[in-house]
């Protein structure tokens, strides 16, 4: 089962869209679920993402212009509790402790998180961290130089495979990471 | 669900029945050809079959050579029927003969393989998965089963097994490579989803294609056919076919599973073949096996799947095409529809010229019905254990499938009344929905009779009979009064198309075989509508010809009538009584207008003439005319009349006496005419009967309904023939009449008494009455046979007789 991991978009606001390269990557049909770690910002992103599977999850992102997205959702694939959160509540931003202290308290076995725009995908205590950073290679508070990326998730029974894209010098460059449920 | 239920009940009912059924004639013809043959064969090989002892075969040739002469004719009986008949001696019997496949055809052909536990191994013969000798069987099975091994590794793509060793930036999920096993993955999965939705809805009826299991093993088998056969990919109805090789194996391998518990419990030394058995029969090379068989089929089906759209027309382009052609030859390049077409305009045509024109003129392509009951073999059109029994022949016949295309002639055959009967949208719906088959071997023996009619002995003409046609308002009835007739008339003249078109001789083959059973048949019809029917002379006997017709197209001994249950008989007994009522009516009316026109002519010539007992003669005419009446319904019949006529008797009969015996044969015209008014009185029933007996003797041809459907067709030309013939008659029975007039002369008022003399027979319905009347009429009759083949039919025959002596009378008096 895949499910499309993304966030920070910022469009309009500080990008007008998707790379090209990506856009053309994601089609629909292969993607079952979506989750959105917020600042989509506009509702035409949101649309857009419906268009690539009919299950998009999101979370409300300190720009996002839809109040009503929750601060923290948990959604569960196959075996996993996948937890979702933006990250601009949980301070320092996207610090380990911190965001084990949302794992625990969401009690997920992986947490997704953004805010920082820039990719992250770790172990931790036997939890599975990822920051998908910025699909749209937006930036961010504290830098300018973004790598846009997103991840896809392999979920196969205890397994999870992390298909991580980025756009490197408008090369598509993936990267794969395994973490099994023990 | 009722009726599901009901007919799963009826479809076992049937198969016990066809299992226990005897078949004495059949069988026996059949043993004693193949017993000819088998002879010679076995005179010839004896040789290779003493070689063959070394190759272990020892026990079982030599048990050949023993019964030699008749070992064959012990096979005859259905295999596996009796459980007496263990799994492996089940199998000694099918596969160690050396001439096996022979008997194994043979088998096929008469459905002896319907309870065989080892039908796929037979249909592995036939599809010529399995080679000749059985003793290369292990070998050619495990080579099937390692090329679909070969296949379902290689192109059943997992690309989550595939990781190591490809580039991750073409195998990742959203990759759009060609090459990327992912991308092959999304697309095959796209392909898998069409499959799916068809495995799902296979034989939704059948609880064993409900199973997850057995869908995910036929979407991948068919996923791999239609990947190893690319010009096609999947078409739709190809999960048709697979679900009855899908299900004959899971059979074969359950019973398989049983047997070698039982067996290799029982008895120690297995026989030597049982190692053969054991590989064919693995269970878990389920869909190995299926896919050897279906590609097999498909070797032979796959054009019939090829279909090209026709170019999209429009404007210009469709004015080119030639005018009056019809759709099917639109579109020559479609195998299908130019197999479908050849079918409809070269064998129906040639075997019924009447089905063929219907059709046509109700324009109904035989693709729109045709193209499911090729493509999918047929295999919606019957239940999962007939379909089976219909594929043992298919298979058998050979590889080429010659078989179906006259398969499906014989299965328009056997609706052709129903199908002459209807309109468009009956049609239709009769063909997308085919009727309920009692027997389906009748069917093959059909096509196999059609394709080759030299060779094969002609089955009875069975055709479906339909009890909601019968069941169709009385106004319709009344507004095409042949039309039941017409119905009965079109199934007996099946017999004669097949024979040549109407042949002049009255006993063909099948007219007697009619007969013969006509008379049981009509004793049948009378104890099930238990006295309730209306009987009366002339009516009776054609009545006679109605019900014999009737149940001489149902199979007789699994009569559908003794299988459906109680409410299917009700409404089935609910329709022929309806028709009987509507007969009657057709034939009341058809009586009085005769009636009229004769007492027309009659009046007309006596009032030119001077006679001198011209009372009596009005008298009598004025009677009829009352009789007329009362058979058009314009005067109601009571029991006021009959009393009035007793009446009549007792007041006269003191003067008569003496007279009364002689006066019987003269004057027999009005008595019938009196029974023929009175049809609708139980009593007279008896009577009746008898005379339909004898009428039956007496007329040949009576069962042959054609020209009673030609008579009623044509009711005015039948008129003017009769007219005709009584004119040419008038002189030859002149003599035997004056003489008869004679008496008339002499003894007055008689017309009166012989008239009540009738009333009190019918009031006690004596058998000589009815010897006397028929002697009475023979004379006219017998001459009436050889006249005209017009009075070969009952109901202008009886008319005939009717009318007769008034015109014989007119003349003389002339």
């Amino acid at each position: 089962m895949l499910v499309l991991v993304l966030g920070d978009l910022h469009i309009p606001h500080r990008c007008n869209s998707l790379p090209n390269r990506f856009k053309k990557l994601l089609v629909p049909g292969k993607i079952q679920h979506i989750l959105c770690t917020g600042n989509l910002c506009t509702k035409e992103s949101f649309d857009y993402l419906k268009t690539l599977a009919s299950d998009v999850h999101v979370v409300r992102g300190d720009f996002d212009e839809n109040l009503n997205y929750p601060e923290q959702k948990v959604v569960t694939v196959g075996q996993f509790r996948i937890g979702l959160c933006h990250g601009h509540q949980v301070v320092p931003w996207g610090d380990t402790e911190s965001l084990a202290m949302v794992q625990r308290q969401l009690d997920v076995d992986i947490l997704i998180s953004g805010h920082t725009h820039k990719f992250e995908a770790f172990e931790h205590e036997n939890k599975f961290y990822i920051n998908p950073g910025s699909a749209t290679g937006a930036y961010n508070a504290l830098d300018s130089n973004v790598i846009s990326s997103f991840v896809i998730l392999d979920i196969q029974q205890s397994t999870v495979v992390a298909y991580v894209y980025k756009l490197i010098s408008d090369d598509v460059k993936v990267e794969r990471i395994e973490y099994k449920k023990n | 669900m009722i009726s599901r239920i009901r007919s799963a009940s009826l479809k076992s009912k049937l198969e016990n029945s066809t299992l226990s059924k005897p078949r004495p004639s059949k069988e026996d013809i059949i043993s004693t050809i193949d017993g000819f043959s088998g002879n010679a064969e076995n005179g010839e090989s004896s040789a290779p079959e003493m070689t063959e002892d070394n190759n272990n075969l020892t026990r079982h040739s030599s048990k050949d050579s023993v019964n030699s002469d008749s070992w064959e004719i012990p096979d005859m009986k259905p295999i596996g029927a009796s459980y007496t008949n263990t799994y492996s001696t089940e199998w000694e019997k099918l596969y160690t003969k050396p001439n096996y496949r022979r008997l194994l055809k043979h088998y096929a052909m008469h459905g002896y393989l319907r309870s065989s536990r080892f039908r796929s191994v037979s249909w592995k013969v036939f599809l010529e998965v399995l080679p000749d000798d059985v003793n290369l069987w292990v070998s050619k099975t495990r080579e099937w089963r390692n090329k679909f091994d070969d296949l379902k590794n290689s192109l059943i793509v997992n690309p989550r097994k595939a990781v190591d060793h490809i580039d991750l930036c073409v195998n990742n999920p959203l990759s759009q490579a060609d090459e990327s096993p992912w991308n092959r993955f999304f697309q095959d999965n796209e392909l898998r989803l069409t499959i799916k939705q068809d495995v799902i809805r296979t034989f939704p009826e059948v609880q064993f294609f409900q199973s997850e299991e057995i869908q995910e093993r036929m979407i991948d088998l068919l996923f791999i056919l239609c990947k190893t056969r690319s010009t096609i990919s999947y078409k739709q109805g190809m999960h048709e076919l697979l679900a009855p090789l899908v299900f004959v194996l899971h059979c074969d391998h359950q019973a398989f599973l049983h047997a070698s518990e039982v067996e290799s419990l029982g008895n120690e030394d297995l026989p030597v073949f049982w190692d053969i058995i054991k590989e064919v029969m693995n269970p878990s090379y389920l869909e190995h096996d299926a896919y050897a068989m279906l590609s097999q089929i498909m070797e032979t089906v796959e054009p019939w799947y090829v279909s090209k759209d026709p170019p999209q027309c429009r404007g210009k382009e469709r004015m080119t095409t030639a005018p009056f052609a019809r759709p099917q030859d639109l579109n020559p390049s479609n195998a299908i529809v130019s197999k479908l077409t050849r079918i409809q305009d070269y064998i129906l045509k040639k075997f019924d010229v009447e089905l063929h024109m219907h059709l046509d003129r109700l324009e109904i392509p035989p693709q729109i019905y045709g193209i499911r009951w090729i493509r999918l073999l047929f295999g919606r059109e019957f239940p999962m254990q007939d379909l089976l029994v219909l594929w043992d022949a298919l298979f058998a016949d050979g590889i080429g499938f010659d078989l179906v295309d006259f398969i499906f002639v014989a299965m328009l055959l056997y609706i052709r009344d129903l199908l002459l009967a209807s309109d468009y949208p009956q049609c239709l719906n009769c063909l997308m929905r085919y009727p309920p088959v009692g027997d389906v071997h009748y069917l093959i023996e059909k096509a196999r009779y059609l394709r080759d009619p030299n060779s094969h002995p002609r089955p009875p003409n069975y055709t479906y009979q339909n009890v909601n046609i019968v069941k169709s308002p009385p106004a319709r009835n009344k507004r095409t009064p042949q039309y039941p007739k017409q119905k009965r008339g079109s199934s007996a003249s099946l017999s004669q198309m097949e024979d040549g078109y109407f042949k002049s001789g009255n006993s063909t083959p099948s007219a007697t075989r009619i007969e013969t059973s006509g008379n049981a048949a009509s004793s049948m019809a009378r104890i099930e509508s238990s006295g309730r029917r209306s009987s009366g002379l002339s009516p009776n006997s054609d009545d006679g010809t109605g019900s014999m017709s009737k149940f001489a197209t149902l199979p007789s001994p699994k009569g559908k009538g003794k299988k459906v249950n109680k409410e299917k008989e009700y409404e089935f007994q609910i329709g022929i009584l309806q028709n009987q009522v509507s007969e009657k009516e057709s034939l009341c009316d058809y009586a009085s207008q005769k009636l009229d026109i004769h007492i027309d002519r009659l009046q007309s010539e006596l009032l030119q003439q001077n006679l001198q007992n011209e009372d009596e003669i009005l008298i009598a005419i004025a009677g009829i005319k009352q009789v007329r009446d009362l058979l058009k319904g314009t005067l109601k019949f009571s029991q006021n009349l009959v009393n009035d006529d007793i009446v009549l008797k007792t007041s006269q009969n003191s003067s008569q006496d003496s007279s009364s015996p002689e006066t019987d044969s003269p004057v027999v015209d009005q008595p019938i005419n009196q029974k023929e008014s009175e049809e609708k009185r139980p009593k007279i029933k008896k009577g009746g009967k008898m005379f339909y007996m004898s009428s039956e003797e007496n007329s040949e041809a009576a069962d042959s309904p054609t020209t009673d459907n030609l008579a009623n067709s044509r009711i005015p030309e039948t008129n003017y023939e009769l007219n005709d013939y009584t004119e040419t008659h008038k002189y030859r029975a002149e003599p035997k009449i004056n003489k008869a007039h004679q008496y008339e002369g002499t003894k007055g008022n008689k017309n009166n008494t012989s008239r009540v003399e009738k009333v009190q027979n019918v009031t006690h319905p004596p058998v000589q009455s009815v010897k006397t009347e028929k002697d009475s009429l023979n004379p006219f009759d017998s001459s009436d046979s050889e006249e005209d083949e017009n009075f070969s039919h009952p109901l202008v025959d009886t008319n005939e007789q009717n009318m007769n002596p008034f015109y014989s009378d007119s003349g003389d008096s002339a």
